[in-house]
């Protein structure tokens, strides 16, 4: 329906279409009538012919004028429809019945009253007739064979073609009007239609792009949904930059996008007048432009025109991409062939779907980013290990120079007798060699860095293996005086490894045993186990030695750091060897495992599988199922915290540190177990790596993130990727770099606890609304609140459960705030608890200074709206229980 | 007395290298790169070849492949390489030589591995080339 149509109805609305509809029909009877009736009525009853004449050419416009103008058309409409049968009935009469124009008399009444009102009105009104045709019959009499003349007869039938003619015409319209009518509501029925399909199928499309992390896919998944619906066979996307102050078009998708090229470094500034994209980001909202005429391209904003010329369209609408209140872009869909027509709704629509999409697609693109990022990042990683491989080549060489003409020297030295210059000579050499080995592992660990660091698998005797490696290390052991004992099977049997760095990292375990032990027990115990995960060699270095702090141990196998600064200064070493071993261990398969006590000594346990296959360290979990045996324990109704980590040791850390928090700790060695594990367990917080094999932390972050049951877990990133921005843009609340930071993380977590059991918080207040203010803002941070209204009710409630915080009321009936605060200070175990005075009263410097001692903070009644005040509240509480 | 020819690019190396050797009673000769090495090698026929492997031009791995298919292919060569690396050891014993160690050089077993070979023993793998890496 046209707009024009449609206020024409608005106006008739007002009279009745009985009114409008019988006023052409009556002007064609009711002026063809008075002249049929001049030539039928004898010449001796002229003046009733007269007035017959001039009542029925008036009746028409007299019925229409007063039915327009009466407060109710219809009723007024349907009156004249009765008065009608009365009129034609009296012209009935006066033409004394004659046959023919009775007849058409006749017809005319019965035809509108039933064209008009059906049987109903037809019943109703048909008596008026032969009421009226009696009242005329009263004039003219009843003649009804009385001849009429041929003029008489030919208006007879003129009149009956002309009542037809408009009535069918009038009908005509009637049904035409219906069908538009009809046709216009199934439009109306099809589009209700469609959008409830398209509604159906959004949460589907809204599954898929929040599902996807890379941003061809989310685009591409948007564009299907929508053009199943819609006719756009072109999409796209731009992102603000705020550096620039433009819309950078970042990509344009679609049948009708066939020279991406073009796209490239267009840009739109969000300061360009007449700019659709420009004014979708200013407003806010929807752009639509129905049809883009040829003519109106000359109009354009320049870059308007140079998007619309990179692919033309007859039809756009744009849309703001908003995410957390900010107009991050837009999108935008076109047409390229024909215009589509979109009504408001559909603009709802789609509007409605975009904004769900807004998230998936920022995440996307960030994801994109780190990517990027990522890639630069291990190109610079590799640049870095071969710049550090090379230079310890360089380094290597003047140091074989120095080792050995000190050692050149030392034999000459011998030969020549001057045995003064012996000890220096060897000082030289044990710090060349110091040197030297911290090259060498400087370069291992390059390697293992740069991947490229390979395996040589053999087959060979573990005995034989085992024995090779005491012989070496023996004289070491003996140097401080330590008993060693070795136990091994003779029936070790064989195993596939590489040899070099197990002896290695065996050597390495021993060495250091024997370094921090002084006249004690170094024992070596080799064994071979077959279970559910395969067949395991265990080398386990035992020491009673100096041992280690839980502490220690997390800090034990990064690189360059010792279990302490001033171990480095006693025992030597360069820190770098457990490090590489573990690696080794870990290329194999296998792993370092650490048991310590502070004074009770160490025992560092290898352990291998006894046939390494090649690529064993990719395998996924490779080693979880046996160090985490007990990780996913059952639920000990403390909060929950999922640690995400492929890395066994930080996991185990982790789980003990955290579990002396009071947490329950559940972990995941990889991304999809961590999501899976986040779905399940609904963890309070989540520690979260990146560099894992399966998926890295950045897409399982912005999984979590663009999951709507997950996305309110707070996520701490603890990684050796420094790339803070990058985490906080996908959402992450705190972000620590490796090494474990353990007072850091635990005080970080501490928050995600949430309040102590008996870790309430007292109100001690006289007036309900400030309590209820005082209530609401604390539950809503998820504090238990406690509430008293008096001193005395304090008292017992205090008796009755030791709050982790008072708010106190100064004036309060009974007991006041003065009164308590004095027994609570008298109280042993109650005078530790930290309290916050709110107060309506202005306090004198007497009452302030007397107050200050004793209370942590004071809060005028008239701040305790603004938010600080449980911020405050909330920072005392965090320091409670730091 | 042995002919040792040392081939070594690095002139403290070879310096301190030959002079100890000379000191433990064998004739050395030296050259300071691979194609000097071989024409050495041709016109004095050494008892035994040290030789680097990261040498200009022409490298140990080249060398040891060109020695190993001439007339000279029965004169032992040990191959010195910087760090002890799995792959190293592999592709000097591939390359042909016949026994192999890391630098810096440690004299005494050096020396052994040099008696082994001069006393015509058959080479054993190198198996305790990576023991001295470890702290």
């Amino acid at each position: 329906m046209t707009a024009k149509a449609a206020s024409e109805t608005q106006q008739e609305k007002r009279i009745h279409p009985v009114v409008t509809k019988t006023y052409a029909p009556r002007v064609v009877v009711y002026t063809l009538v008075p002249f049929m009736m001049l030539a039928v009525m004898p010449p001796e009853a002229r003046p009733i012919t007269a007035i017959a004449f001039i009542v029925n050419l008036l009746y028409p416009h007299i019925a229409y004028y007063i039915s327009r103008r009466s407060t109710d058309s219809r009723v007024m409409g349907f009156r004249f429809l009765y008065f009608d049968g009365f009129l034609v009935g009296i012209d009935m009469g006066l033409v004394a019945y004659r046959l023919l124009p009775a007849s058409v008399f006749l017809l005319l009444s019965v035809a509108t009253l039933i064209v008009m009102g059906g049987w109903k009105l037809f019943f109703r009104a048909i008596w008026m007739l032969p009421l009226g045709s009696l009242l005329g019959a009263l004039v003219s009499g009843f003649d009804p064979y009385a001849p009429i003349s041929t003029l008489a007869t030919i208006l007879c039938y003129a009149i009956v073609t002309g009542f037809v003619i408009v009535m069918a015409y009038s009908v005509n319209v009637t049904t035409r009007e219906v069908i538009a009518t009809k046709h216009e509501l199934r439009d109306k029925n099809r589009q209700v239609l469609k959008q409830t399909e398209m509604l159906g199928s959004m949460s589907d499309f809204t599954h898929k792009v929040n599902s996807s992390p890379h941003l061809d896919e989310v685009v591409d998944a948007v564009l299907q949904g929508l053009q199943n619906i819609f006719e756009f066979d072109l999409m796209g996307i731009g992102i603000v930059d705020h550096e620039r102050g433009a819309l950078v078009v970042d990509r344009e998708v679609g049948a009708a996008a066939i020279a991406p090229e073009k796209f490239e470094d267009l840009t739109v500034p969000l300061a360009e007048a007449n700019s659709v994209f420009a004014a979708c980001i200013a407003k806010r909202e929807p752009m639509y432009v129905p049809e883009i005429l040829k003519s109106s391209v000359e109009q354009m904003s320049p870059s308007d025109r140079a998007i619309y010329e990179a692919a033309p369209s007859v039809s756009t609408l744009v849309l703001p991409l908003i995410v957390q209140d900010q107009v991050i872009g837009t999108i935008s869909f076109g047409n390229s062939k024909q215009p589509f027509d979109l009504s408001k709704g559909a603009i709802q629509t789609i509007e409605q779907y975009v904004s769900r999409l807004a998230a998936a697609i920022r995440n996307a693109r960030l994801y994109e980013e780190a990517q990027l990022a990522r890639a630069e990042a291990q190109k610079a990683n590799e640049t870095k290990s071969q710049f550090l491989a090379n230079m310890s080549h360089e380094l290597r060489t003047p140091m074989n120079a120095v080792i050995g003409y000190s050692e050149m020297l030392e034999e000459e030295a011998e030969d020549e007798g001057l045995t003064d210059f012996i000890p220096d000579l060897r000082k030289i050499q044990v710090a060349g060699r110091h040197l030297l080995e911290l090259i060498n592992g400087i370069l291992d660990l390059s390697k293992i860095e740069a991947n490229k660091m390979e395996l040589f698998l053999e087959t060979g005797d573990v005995v034989r293996m085992v024995d090779g490696v005491v012989s070496t290390v023996k004289p070491l052991v003996a140097n401080n005086n330590n008993k060693f004992e070795v136990e091994r099977d003779d029936s070790l049997g064989k195993m596939h490894v590489d040899r070099t760095k197990l002896r290695q990292a065996l050597l390495n375990l021993l060495s250091n045993a024997s370094k921090f032990t002084e006249n004690g027990n170094i024992r070596l115990a080799v064994n071979r186990h077959v279970e559910d995960s395969g067949d395991w060699l265990t080398f386990a270095v035992s020491d009673s030695g100096i041992g280690m702090t839980e502490e220690q141990m997390t800090r034990l196998f990064q690189p360059f750091t010792q279990a302490d600064a001033s171990t480095t200064r006693k025992f030597g070493g360069t820190g770098l060897g457990l490090t590489i071993s573990r690696h080794f261990c870990q290329m194999m398969g296998g792993d370092i495992l650490v048991q310590s006590k502070p004074g009770e000594g160490s025992t560092f346990t290898i352990r291998i599988p006894a046939v390494v296959h090649e690529n064993a360290a990719e395998e996924p979990g490779r080693q979880a199922q046996t160090a985490d045996t007990d990780s996913q324990g059952a639920p000990t109704g403390q909060p929950v915290v999922l640690v995400i980590d492929d890395d066994a040791a930080i996991r185990d850390i982790m789980q003990k540190m955290l579990r002396k928090e009071g947490f329950d700790v559940i972990t995941a060695a990889g991304g999809e177990e961590g999501l899976r594990l986040a779905r399940e367990r609904r963890p309070v917080a989540i520690t979260l790596d990146v560099l894992m094999p399966d998926m890295d932390g950045w897409m399982v972050l912005s999984k979590l993130k663009s999951d709507e049951d997950l996305a309110d877990i707070p996520v701490v990133m603890q990684t050796i990727v420094d790339d803070q921005k990058m985490g906080f843009a996908l959402g992450a609340t705190e972000y620590l770099t490796k090494p474990i930071d353990r007072s850091r993380m635990t005080r970080i977590l501490r928050k995600f606890r949430g309040p102590d059991a008996g870790g309430k918080v007292m109100i001690i207040e006289d007036d309900r609304d400030v309590t209820r203010l005082l209530r609401e803002q604390l539950a809503a941070e998820g504090l238990q609140v406690a509430e008293a209204a008096n001193g005395r009710e304090a008292l017992e409630l205090l008796r009755k459960e030791r709050p982790a915080m008072i708010l106190l009321d100064l004036l309060m009936p009974e007991m006041d705030g003065f009164e308590l605060l004095d027994i609570i200070h008298s109280q042993q175990e109650w005078k530790d608890i930290p309290v916050v005075i709110i107060t309506g009263k202005e306090l004198t410097a007497e009452e302030t200074s007397a107050l200050n001692s004793r209370v942590s903070d004071v809060v005028h009644k008239s701040h305790l709206s603004e938010s600080d005040v449980v911020e405050k509240i909330k920072e005392q509480l965090s320091q409670l229980t730091a | 007395m042995s002919k040792i020819l040392l081939i070594e690019d690095n002139e403290m190396n070879r310096d301190m290298l030959s002079r100890r050797l000379q000191k433990k009673g064998f004739e050395v000769i030296v050259a300071a790169d691979g194609e000097r090495g071989l024409r050495m090698a041709h016109d004095d026929e050494p008892d035994l070849i040290l030789m680097d492997i990261s040498l200009p031009g022409k490298d140990g791995y080249a060398c040891a492949r060109a020695l190993k298919a001439s007339q000279l292919s029965h004169i032992p060569i040990i191959a010195l390489t910087a760090h002890a690396m799995v792959g190293d050891r592999e592709k000097t014993l591939e390359a042909g030589c016949d026994e192999y160690d890391t630098k810096p050089v440690e004299l005494p077993r050096l020396l052994q591995k040099m008696e082994k070979l001069l006393n015509g023993a058959i080479a054993e793998p190198a198996a305790s080339a990576g023991v001295s890496q470890s702290e």
